[in-house]
């Protein structure tokens, strides 16, 4: 009941989701890079590509 | 797997929401290419903002190659002023729109407002206000999207009604940011803060205000080759990366009616924007030089208004001296397009309108 809080689990299922995207968007040679994205880089691309699946979602309608 | 809407806009927040202190310049310049790479994936491009990084890899067109331009395909942002939207068709993103005005004119103001309009259009914002504190500004566009219907009156002071301001508030936080003063104003930090909101954030329209609030001493020259060097950087940067650009510059007199010539210190400043405006007070100086200037009559339709919007050069579509009337209402700081005009920018559900004779059963 009511709503999930966001927690450091979740948060690992969206870059887990990022990943697996990358793979079905044929980003595959870009996916040994993001393995390799730390600290600040990784949280900004993180945001960045939520970011693109609610504008992607918003599209959608 | 699977992540609620809202799940993705707090996910986004967390991740969103760092220290500047914590971005070195090489760590921003690793994500851009990262991005970049990405944006050029086909079938990936919207996912990774494609249309934030503008491929250049050509030196000319054949003039058999340059189709004229398909304006439905222009994404453009409407002020909600009408007269300013029928003219202008909208504000389009990759442009930079200089917003001028005498102090008390409306200018911050109204951007704030533009800022609630871009939100109920479904764009994000972001305002850097130099002058005003965050609170300040957020009290202001809580008005403005409230409107009159939600506000109450305390003494001389206007608030917005506590069920309503929850409302909006979750509304707004998804589609306005407001930049952190205590980053600081130098140019440098400034310029990486808006490739931050632009690439991390994806926002689509910046409210800059405004000029004389900048720190430009790290870029070399006189004051006023500062300041036509920033606005050239920023043209480039809407370009660039596919967001409109308010920027307020203030004019060189206090007073009296403002012309183009009279924004900043150099016709470079106007001349590198894509739009001018001009926001003005309809008041008795308004009047006498309007009149002196344009041999309008005693009765000129802007006469009518409290406040005059002056479109001052469009490169676009090439308008000039136009003027859009509204009226600006105390309690919401709304600029209204008519008396008593209320418009209701979506984080309430519409209500019902009955037409007259509208049987009730």
């Amino acid at each position: 009941m009511g709503r999930r809080l966001i927690d450091v689990s979740l948060m690992e299922e969206a870059e887990r989701y990022a990943e697996e995207r990358m793979q079905r968007e044929d980003c595959r040679l870009f996916v040994a890079k993001y393995a390799e994205l730390k600290g600040s880089v990784r949280r900004m691309f993180i945001a960045r590509y939520l970011n693109g699946m609610l504008y992607e979602q918003s599209e959608q309608g | 797997m699977s992540i609620t809407r809202d799940e993705y806009f707090r996910l986004r927040e967390i991740y969103a929401n760092m220290n500047p202190n914590d971005i070195t310049d090489a760590e921003m310049k690793e994500f851009i290419q990262y991005s970049e790479m990405l944006s050029r994936v086909p079938g990936a491009s919207v996912l990774f903002g494609g249309d934030q990084f503008r491929q250049v890899n050509r030196m000319f067109y054949r003039i058999d190659e340059i189709e004229a331009v398909d304006r439905s395909k222009l994404v453009t942002v409407k002020s909600g002023i009408t007269a300013i939207d029928g003219r202008l068709h909208g504000f389009i993103k990759g442009e930079l729109t200089i917003v001028s005005g005498t102090n008390g004119s409306g200018k911050s103001t109204w951007l704030s407002q533009v800022a609630v309009e871009a939100a109920a259009q479904g764009f994000t914002s972001v305002i850097f206000s130099g002058e005003l504190p965050a609170p300040r500004v957020k009290e202001w566009l809580m008005l403005q999207a409230a409107g009159p219907d939600h506000i109450v009156r305390d003494g001389w002071s206007f608030h917005v009604e506590s069920g309503a301001a929850k409302q909006i508030t979750e509304w707004m936080r998804k589609k306005i940011f407001i930049y952190n003063n205590e980053n600081g104003t130098e140019i440098g930090r400034v310029l990486k803060a808006l490739e931050y909101f632009a690439l991390v954030l994806g926002v689509d329209v910046i409210v800059l205000d405004n000029l004389m609030s900048m720190d430009l001493r790290s870029i070399t020259g006189d004051k006023y080759e500062r300041q036509a060097e920033l606005t050239l950087r920023l043209s480039e940067f809407a370009k660039k990366r596919n967001v409109h650009i308010f920027f307020v510059c203030h004019p060189r007199k206090a007073m009296g009616f403002l012309r183009k010539d009279d924004i900043s210190g150099t016709a470079d400043i106007t001349n590198a924007a894509d739009n001018v405006l001009i926001v003005h007070r309809v008041n008795n100086d308004f009047k006498s030089r309007t009149k002196e200037f344009f041999k309008w009559g005693d009765d000129a339709e802007m006469y009518r208004y409290s406040n005059a919007i002056e479109v001052c050069k469009n490169r676009d579509l090439g308008v000039q001296d136009a003027f859009a009337g509204t009226y600006f209402e105390e309690c919401s700081k709304r600029f209204l397009n008519a008396a008593g005009e209320a418009k209701h920018y979506g984080w309430e559900p519409e209500k019902e309108e009955w037409n007259d004779g509208t049987p009730f059963d």
